[in-house]
């Protein structure tokens, strides 16, 4: 995902058009212009509304298109957003390029000074890519030291390195800062606060808890944190669900959630994955910081 | 009138079966594999056949009683390889096309080594899910 200098983007999506599988230049997000048993690298120039709805099957092999009968569209895609905001949630395990204003301008020109040095780096990777393709196929290379979208960007990335630790090591490196930006971002979220704050009563050994009580301990916590916004129970509802934490009818009092082992274990889990603070010491005695 | 329904029937059969499968690549049953490539004499578009690393080039490819010709798709791609070459060693690869990426963009070496990933990774794009 490119943001940054338009000029620059053209630049650098044309050189990619040289080194990539397959490559096709398109200055739109349309896919029925484009020949699906190819399986092209997409490097596309403008974002548009088509984009939020193509994330998915773009992204995820397997998951196919209706158009004039079921298309798998998945591949490699390189594409310009400029000033183009996405809204697809789809958007968070892409990999994402600022692009630089200092990049010099490879031109069409350039492309066919370095026609033959493109023929053999072509002719490499196809190579690569036939040696090597079932061993990409079962590959489990993983970084557990990363988290999140950017663990599965590793994945991925690491997975097409066959026969070179060292450059698949890099790989984790590459994806270090962005790590600890989404880190924080989730850390400092309102699921955060939530689980936060059902870490909590979890450690008090509540039986249950109503929504009321979460609301009011999330609500200490972003005070905590210099926040003026105050959740409603609703709204501590709709964000449990959201995590696969339902709520239920209680008793007169209202409704709320049981606190039984299965529910703390999940929001122990949720826990580490949003960086709760309580949880990098964890509670003596609790069985779920132990397990974590 | 029978012998003659059997024939036509048979006639059929085979023609659907001799029908061209356009293909733009693909891993066929045998384990083998075909790509699109580009005659550098000619530039028309052919098949690689991928097996046991050994490779062959021709027009069409016959295999499980189908008969595989190159996507006319393909044409529209600018760059294809002419066949498959050694690449020496993944690091090589890997160096070579960080500098192609350098000298063309004057990039950052992390941008590079950034782009070099997307560039050998788009090469699995069919296996990987890749954004």
């Amino acid at each position: 995902m490119l943001s940054g200098d338009s000029m620059g983007a053209a630049s650098l999506l044309r050189l990619l058009g040289c080194i990539t599988y397959h490559a096709l230049l398109l200055a739109d997000c349309a896919t029925n212009s484009t020949a699906y048993e190819l399986r092209p690298t997409r490097l596309i120039l403008q974002a548009d509304s088509r984009v939020d709805a193509l994330l998915a099957p773009l992204q995820f092999p397997g998951f196919a298109i209706s158009a004039r009968g079921l298309r798998q569209v998945s591949g490699a895609v390189a594409l310009y957003v400029g000033d183009f905001e996405l809204r697809s949630r789809h958007l968070e395990a892409a990999l994402f390029f600022p692009v630089p204003p200092t990049l010099r301008f490879f031109s069409p020109q350039d492309e066919l000074r370095n026609a033959l040095k493109i023929n053999e780096l072509q002719n490499r990777l196809l190579q690569y890519r036939l040696q090597n393709l079932n061993a990409v196929m079962v590959s489990d290379f993983d970084v557990p030291t990363l988290s999140g979208s950017s663990r599965v960007v590793a994945q991925m990335l690491g997975q097409c390195i066959v026969d070179a630790p060292g450059c698949q090591g890099r790989v984790a490196n590459l994806l270090q800062s962005r790590d600890e930006e989404s880190r924080v971002e989730r850390s400092s979220g309102l699921d955060a606060v939530i689980i936060e704050a059902l870490v909590v009563l979890c450690h008090e050994q509540r039986p249950s808890v109503h929504l009321g009580e979460v609301a009011e301990i999330a609500n200490a916590l972003l005070t905590r944190n210099e926040e003026v916004l105050k959740l409603k129970p609703r709204k501590v509802s709709a964000i449990m669900k959201k995590m696969g934490l339902i709520s239920c009818r209680l008793d007169s009092g209202g409704r709320g959630i049981y606190l039984l082992r299965e529910q703390c274990a999940l929001i122990h889990r949720l826990g580490s994955h949003y960086g709760v603070a309580s949880l990098v010491q964890g509670l003596p005695g609790c069985p779920h910081c132990r397990d974590k | 009138m029978k012998r003659d329904r059997d024939l036509r029937d048979l006639v059929k059969l085979y023609s659907d079966e001799m029908k061209p499968v356009p293909t733009g690549g693909k891993k066929l049953p045998d384990g083998s594999v075909l790509e699109v490539v580009r005659n550098d004499v000619t530039s028309k578009v052919e098949l690689l056949h991928w097996e046991d690393g050994e490779s062959a080039i021709s027009a069409e490819f016959f295999c499980g009683g189908k008969r595989y010709v190159p996507s006319h798709e393909a044409v529209h791609l600018k760059w294809l390889p002419s066949g498959a070459s050694s690449y020496l060693s993944t690091r090589d690869l890997f160096e070579e096309l960080q500098a192609f990426i350098v000298l063309g963009l004057n990039a950052s070496s992390e941008s590079a080594t950034q782009l070099a990933h997307f560039c050998l990774a788009s090469f699995f794009g069919d296996v990987i899910a890749l954004f």
